[in-house]
């Protein structure tokens, strides 16, 4: 899949007004959206890729290729997401334990070069049905790095996703074991990574296939449409790609 | 000083008038399209217009002194056209006429007599005072019998001009920031409305979206562990949400 992309930041003082507008562009109410993300970093690959030899001429064997290629498609951050509710957070009220919600990995590729007009990028979701994510990334050669609390609202305007929502720190767990089933503490007692409590606001349009001219060009020309009507509302703008990369190191 | 000595001083001359009509010419046409261009019931900003004024004022006083100086008007006198034979008369006939005429186009005179009459009533700069008005006005207090506006008149003019020059200049260099204050008063106004009645009234769509940024404003002045800050950078924010980098620590 691929998402076209642009950014935009909305201070906080502001974040109701762009809601109301936002909620009278799309025609809709917001939809709450929190999220749990758990960046993974991956580890195996990192050490075997050693520095890059130039210059050579010598036509590499088939299997020394493909393994270089899945190495490359492993070499990037990746993401297990939660979707959550509110009253996911905090100590359980009734004493029945909670339910326990579905996980999917996303991950999403560096923004490709040379687009000026909007960002776009690989990306790609799955949706784990069952078993331990975190035992399954572990054997895929990840490890846990960081994770955060994706908390706003969502509106769909035609195709296009408008997402105003902030970023809050969890804070590191205390028993790396019980990583997913931790439990959370309540939302209003987590602080923003932004101190100043802007929001972002992320308009998006998935395509399903972005080698396709036709539906790229449809897309941007959307997207671009949206990002004049909020002309004056919130600055959208291509955020910087280097800032967007997933690539490990 | 070879090159202005091998140039004859009857040509010098000419060619300094050229350049003083050319470039007051030049500046009466920009002027004369910045009115037409601008709107009707407007005018250029103030600024521009005094600028414009200054400007063609030093030309004309240039060239008038230009015209003035003794070995000039000599000059003057004693030049008269003659076409060369190589002359294409045929063609630029109009041309030729206009170079041979020794006297004034009938339009030129009733300036020219105009201008007389004017400047024998008010007398300005004809003692080689050429100076602010401020002078002038002096000399009109000192002699002001002489002069078409009487003491009296004059008085009355810059009794008017002053205060309502003084208005246009305080609109010009402080408008702004006037409007600014008051703006800010009026916020200042409507927020304490709201907070005094909460009841609220019904007002227009406007009033509701300031309402709305007041009420988050509010919200955020309780809330001690949100202060007043500047944005983060986007790039920090969303290099953290990739990779989980640390956004520098902003104070």
């Amino acid at each position: 899949m691929h998402e076209l992309l642009l950014f935009g930041q909305v201070p906080e003082v502001r974040c109701l007004q762009v809601m109301n507008v936002l909620a009278g562009i799309t025609a809709m109410q917001p939809q709450r959206v929190i999220e749990r993300h758990l960046i993974y970093k991956p580890t195996v690959g990192l050490q075997e890729r050693g520095p890059k030899v130039g210059g050579t001429q010598e036509i590499a064997p088939e299997k020394r290729r493909t393994q270089q290629a899945a190495q490359n498609t492993e070499l990037n951050f990746v993401q297990l997401v939660q979707g959550l509710e509110e009253t996911d957070f905090g100590p359980p009220t009734d004493g029945t334990a909670k339910e326990t919600k579905p996980w999917r990995m996303e991950f999403a590729d560096l923004p490709e070069a040379g687009r000026k007009a909007i960002a776009s990028r690989l990306t790609s979701t799955t949706d784990i049905k069952g078993g331990d994510p975190d035992s399954y990334m572990k054997g895929l050669g990840y490890s846990y790095v960081d994770e955060y609390i994706l908390d706003g609202h969502r509106f769909i305007n035609k195709n296009t996703i408008l997402l105003l929502h902030r970023i809050i720190r969890l804070p590191s767990p205390t028993d790396s074991s019980k990583l997913l089933d931790r439990e959370l503490p309540a939302l209003d007692t987590l602080k923003p990574v932004d101190p100043s409590g802007a929001h972002l606001l992320h308009a998006s349009i998935r395509l399903s296939d972005g080698s396709k001219t036709e539906l790229l060009l449809q897309g941007t020309t959307e997207l671009q449409a949206m990002q004049k009507m909020l002309k004056g509302v919130v600055d959208l703008v291509v955020p910087d790609r280097l800032s967007l990369d997933t690539r490990a190191r | 000083m070879s090159t202005t000595n091998a140039i004859p001083p009857a040509i010098r001359h000419l060619d300094t008038l050229r350049q003083r009509l050319q470039q007051l010419s030049q500046n009466l046409n920009a002027a004369r399209y910045e009115l037409t261009t601008t709107p009707l019931d407007d005018l250029p900003p103030l600024a521009t217009l005094t600028t414009t004024v200054s400007l063609l004022y030093t030309q004309l006083l240039a060239l008038m002194n230009t015209l003035r100086s003794e070995e000039v008007k000599e000059q003057l006198g004693y030049m008269h056209p003659h076409p060369l034979p190589g002359y294409p008369v045929q063609q630029h006939a109009i041309i030729l006429q206009e170079l041979l005429r020794r006297k004034m186009g009938v339009e030129g005179e009733g300036w020219v007599e105009e201008g007389r009459r004017a400047g024998e009533g008010v007398g300005m700069l004809e003692d080689g005072h050429q100076g602010a008005d401020g002078e002038v006005d002096v000399d009109a207090d000192d002699a002001g019998k002489t002069r078409a506006l009487s003491v009296e008149q004059l008085r009355e003019l810059w009794q008017w001009a002053a205060p309502a020059q003084n208005e246009v200049a305080r609109q010009v260099i402080f408008g702004e920031d006037e409007d600014e204050e008051e703006e800010g008063e009026d916020e200042e106004d409507e927020t304490g409305e709201d907070e005094e009645d909460e009841t609220g009234e019904d007002e227009g769509g406007d009033e509701v979206m300031e309402d709305v940024g007041s009420a988050a404003a509010k919200k955020a002045n309780i809330v001690p562990a949100t202060p007043a800050r500047p944005m983060m950078k986007l790039d920090d924010v969303l290099r953290f949400v990739s990779t989980g980098r640390e956004p520098p620590v902003t104070v």
